[in-house]
């Protein structure tokens, strides 16, 4: 999931200005960012890609027994578990720097919007050499279009259900990339100890630019991914926070929407295989809310408080309430037509989005944080 | 356009050369010290307002000149005091500034229907003035060319032989413009072509127009958009791209061409190149030619390069940092960044780049340019 780049930054920073002069808001200090940093890792990050790694083992333990026991309910089984998994996935998906983007890991998991249908295609090679071993070695040389999520979820849920043949290729290979998935999980679970660690070593001075740690030397990961200022790193999350809300609604809303129910084609979306569109879109936003407002003594939400911006802080959270009401109610998209009712929700849910962007980009300029100028729009 | 003015400029061009090579030369090897060293970039304001801004070698502030759209590059000319801030895409302006007297020299206007890139030249005897622009009236790029003696008067307009062109280059010989032509069609800043776009790398003839070379990447990395470049003396091309694909896909960044060969990608780690984010945004040689950097703002990076042997160096983390110029010294680059610090870095020296200047109100945009002294 990537944040689409646009004009809003500027726009928003020019209308701050015109509309906000006279406006005074206190930015959290070093300590406080520190503080925010501490307990996003905590509460929030760390239990996240632990639930991922935890149930990525266990749909790779219910894959074996589908491997080994071919049933109908086995089957059932194994595809609840992939949801699940799935789930815990979307839930962390929002951060995008730090371990999960050693080596693309981020993409490895999921290679998605896949515009060229090249997942489709890789795995059709795969799967024509019947005796291919599917071991470290293959998936150091595999295209990551086949190593996550969306190749899985193929696999799973065929039409031809050729999975429940015990001796295909098939579950071979769904059981070696549910493997995967775990390794992955767990390796960048336990990386962040070392990237909570650059986080904590931050300086707190920044009044005073230090020539010697003002940028890092390449020399390896970890003196790459230090930080220098709690700020900084705490930018890092504000993106986390920020920039997610406008990939989710172009790319898993607007995109397979269209313009009318008619128009729609909801095999652009996420999931729809497995029918976790929706949901996919429901544990985003519920992981979002958590990161603006769920961790404590801290959160977002406070220190935009402590910044004298309580009504924005407020609209927010109400904003944030609102859209997983709106989710809340919607059934499971199971069949690909989309009803105009349906439409019609779906896009109010992509108006609030809206909404609550242009909160979020403008709560960041109370808080001085800087989501990035040249990175965000450039040309 | 009159057909005088033409043959004038075709004129030019045959006659030109020698001079023109020895004052391009003259440049970069004048550069003094660094308090009296001139560097230029467009900013915005943390209020919104765009500026053209004129800072020395140690990174004090000696112009900033509002603009009335944002700007991308910078260029000077070599013999009046003038900064050109050209808009960036799809802006129709080009604010000249006197910087010795800090007031407006004009404002020039595109031809209605056009709009530019962000991207000029200026030939090294200053009386021509290069423009990588769109049309509606043409798919393809345009690359106008204005007399800047007779008032900007537009004097030749030739195809870019491809789709969005974007930075161009005068060859050291001056008989050569190379074009990066990105490949992207656009309405505004709206991409249209995504899944047919082809990037090109053209060298034109001046004299004619014509394309003498055309070079592209192989097919599936058509949606690598060559958007940046820049020469060294001996006209080799360094190449800085812009995916457009998924970002997960591995495809090349920065590459080098010489003239007859193909587009050669340069390697670095996959742990680095991961990090770019498929994102370069500026390069530049060294005032030798053997070494170069490139800028990766979306990874926060700038990768370092050895040019003599085509290797990777280094890579150096600096916050949203776009703009390069190379600073006279072998190895040496300075570096802006969108966060409004400036930064000096060595690809010779294992040191840490060092903090030129800081500013909290100002974000420095895309490119960074070297102002020789007229």
């Amino acid at each position: 999931m990537q944040p689409s780049h646009s004009l809003t930054p500027v726009l928003l920073s020019l209308s701050l200005f015109l509309f906000g002069v006279g406006v005074v808001h206190a930015a959290p200090t070093e300590e406080q960012w520190s503080e925010l940093n501490n307990v996003i890792i905590g509460q929030h990050l760390s239990p996240r890609y632990l639930r991922l790694a935890d149930n990525s083992l266990a749909m790779s333990e219910q894959l074996k027994h589908l491997c080994e026991a071919p049933t109908d309910q086995q089957l059932d089984a194994a595809q609840q578990s992939f949801n699940r998994a799935q789930a815990s996935w979307q839930g962390v998906q929002h951060i995008q720097f730090g371990p999960v983007t050693l080596l693309m890991r981020n993409y490895s998991l999921q290679y998605w919007p896949d515009k060229k249908n090249i997942g489709a295609k890789q795995l059709s090679a795969i799967l024509a050499a019947t005796e291919a071993s599917f071991d470290d070695e293959f998936f150091r040389s595999a295209s990551i279009s086949v190593k996550g999520f969306p190749a899985l979820e193929r696999l799973l849920f065929a039409d031809d259900k050729q999975i429940q043949d015990r001796n295909a290729v098939e579950c071979r290979l769904a059981n070696a990339i549910a493997e995967h998935i775990y390794d992955t999980a767990q390796a960048i679970h336990s990386e962040w100890t070392e990237e909570a660690r650059s986080i904590s070593l931050a300086s707190n001075n920044t009044n005073t630019p230090d020539t010697d740690t003002e940028a890092e030397i390449e020399s390896g990961f970890e003196e790459y991914l230090a930080y220098e200022t709690p700020s900084e790193a705490a930018t890092e999350f504000m993106k986390s926070l920020v920039e997610p809300i406008e990939a989710i609604r172009d790319n898993k809303l607007l995109k397979p929407l269209d313009t009318s129910a008619q128009q729609s084609r909801w095999k652009k979306s996420e999931s729809w295989r497995s029918g976790q569109s929706i949901n996919n879109i429901q544990e985003n936003i519920i992981a979002l809310h958590e990161l603006y407002s769920g961790t404590h003594p801290v959160s977002v939400k406070t220190l935009l408080e402590a910044s004298n911006d309580s009504e924005r802080a407020a609209d927010i959270e109400t904003s944030f309430k609102m859209i997983t009401a709106q989710l809340a109610q919607l059934p499971a998209i199971t069949q690909m037509n989309i009803t105009a009712q349906m439409h019609q929700q779906l896009m109010q849910v992509s108006d609030h989005l809206k909404t609550l962007q242009n909160h979020l980009e403008l709560a960041m300029q109370t808080l001085n944080i800087q989501l990035g100028f040249n990175s965000r729009d450039g040309d | 356009m009159t057909g005088i003015n033409r043959r004038q400029f075709l004129g030019w061009l045959a006659a030109s050369s020698v001079l023109l090579q020895s004052r391009s030369a003259q440049g970069y090897s004048s550069k003094g010290s660094e308090a009296s060293q001139r560097f230029a970039s467009a900013s915005q304001g943390m209020d919104g307002q765009n500026y053209l801004n004129l800072f020395n070698g140690l990174g004090k502030q000696l112009i900033r000149h509002p603009l009335p759209c944002r700007a991308h590059q910078i260029v000077s000319h070599p013999i009046q005091p003038w900064l050109f801030a050209v808009s960036r895409r799809p802006g129709t302006s080009i604010d000249i500034l006197d910087y010795q007297s800090g007031k407006r020299v004009q404002r020039i206007m595109c031809t209605d229907g056009y709009h530019l890139y962000g991207h000029a030249q200026i030939s090294a005897d200053g009386r021509y003035l290069l423009t990588t622009e769109k049309s509606e009236q043409h798919e393809q790029g345009r690359i106008v060319i204005r007399d800047i003696t007779i008032n900007f008067e537009i004097v030749e307009e030739y195809s870019s032989a491809g789709i969005g062109p974007h930075e161009l280059r005068l060859s050291p010989d001056q008989k050569t413009l190379v074009i990066a032509n990105g490949g992207i069609k656009t309405r505004g800043r709206e991409k249209l072509n995504l899944e047919s776009m082809q990037p090109s790398l053209v060298y034109l003839d001046l004299h004619t127009g014509q394309p003498l070379e055309q070079v592209r990447l192989p097919e599936e990395y058509h949606q690598s958009s060559i958007r940046h470049l820049d020469i060294a003396a001996d006209g080799q091309i360094l190449i800085a791209m812009q995916y457009q694909g998924n970002p997960g896909d591995s495809v090349p960044l920065i590459a080098y061409h010489t003239r007859g060969e193909s587009i050669q990608p340069l390697s670095m780690p996959s742990g680095i190149h991961s990090r770019l984010n498929q994102y370069c945004g500026s390069a530049c040689f060294d005032s030798s030619g053997n070494y170069a950097a490139v800028s990766a703002p979306r990874g926060n990076i700038i990768t370092l390069w050895d040019m003599q042997s085509r290797q990777f160096s280094k890579a150096v983390k600096v916050k949203d940092a776009c703009g390069l110029a190379n600073t006279g010294r072998p190895g040496e680059f300075l570096v802006s960044s969108g966060t409004g610090q400036l930064y000096m870095l060595n690809a010779l020296t294992s040191a840490r780049p060092s903090l030129l200047a800081a500013a909290d109100n100002i974000r420095w945009d895309n490119h960074l340019s070297f102002i020789p002294p007229v």
